[in-house]
């Protein structure tokens, strides 16, 4: 069951609008590495896993990326607004506006739909956490493509955050990865799958 | 206005990364007295990394023991079988 808390995590306040940097940055709501794929993989993949850490690990995790998910969501929002229908096409977010006005729809920067296809829950605690591992990492580095094209010092500020969380959460799953290993028997990691054949 | 962004954000914060960290890392009480000390504090009380009530114990890190809500043995029936 969740419980909403009306505050973001970190602050949101950018000053100066940006359609252009929204685009880009909308990738981190509904695009292969964003937000929406990292809360849906590892609220999803909980209940095949065997051990409490793993499961209370996982719907924690699962829980703040959707407090991202909504960190990002403002971005785009304050990123759009009070644009005239000049700036609109001046900053290259026509074909954008067109579907969805200044609306947050989840979908790639380059305008693909947000898809599970995105990520995989294999069922295996051993193979579900090497997944959840590359996913923080390709998260990062889509943060760091981010700073590296804005210099927007609001946009950036809020960027690093999130960028931290990543790595933050990537030390989590490997944590999560060797508590597992350890309950398995060393000479089997690969022989059997504890989700199901125990 | 730094008063707000240390009582309202970062207090907050710093209670659900130890949550995180108590997630894997269960038996450590530094983190766990840590823990309790930023829930202590009455703006943390009801904020999201301090509101779950199965991780009010004070003793240990309850929030992830068994069973948890998918498993059938956490539900109660709903109908006469």
């Amino acid at each position: 069951m969740w419980i909403y808390e009306k505050k973001l995590q970190y602050p949101v306040k950018i000053r100066k609008p940006n359609a252009r940097l929204a685009k880009a940055i909308i990738s981190q709501y509904g695009g292969p590495d964003g937000e929406l794929g990292a809360s849906l993989r590892y609220l999803s993949q909980r209940y095949s896993m065997p051990y409490k850490e793993v499961k209370g690990a996982l719907t924690d995790i699962g829980t703040e990326e959707l407090a991202h998910l909504e960190m990002v969501g403002s971005i785009i929002h304050q990123l759009t607004r009070d644009l005239s229908p000049e700036e609109v096409v001046a900053q290259g977010f026509d074909d954008y506006f067109v579907d969805h006005t200044t609306g947050v729809y989840p979908q790639t920067a380059s305008g693909t739909p947000y898809t599970t296809a995105f990520l995989q829950v294999k069922g295996d605690p051993i193979t579900d956490l090497h997944e959840d591992m590359a996913a923080e990492m390709k998260a990062r580095t889509t943060y760091d493509n981010i700073l590296r094209i804005s210099d927007d010092p609001d946009v950036n500020d809020v960027i690093r955050f999130l960028r931290q969380r990543e790595i933050v959460h990537y030390q989590r799953f490997g944590e999560l990865l060797q508590i597992v290993t350890d309950r398995m028997n060393s000479k089997n990691f690969f022989a059997i799958n504890p989700s199901f054949d125990l | 206005m730094q008063t707000d962004l240390i009582q309202d954000y970062a207090i907050p914060f710093a209670a659900w990364e130890m949550r995180l960290y108590l997630d894997t890392h269960p038996d450590d009480r530094r983190a766990l007295a840590a823990y309790w000390d930023f829930c202590g504090q009455s703006v943390c009380k009801d904020n999201y990394a301090c509101i779950s009530r199965t991780a009010c114990t004070c003793e240990n890190w309850s929030w992830l023991e068994d069973p948890w809500p998918w498993e059938p043995s956490a539900n109660p029936e709903t109908r006469e079988v």
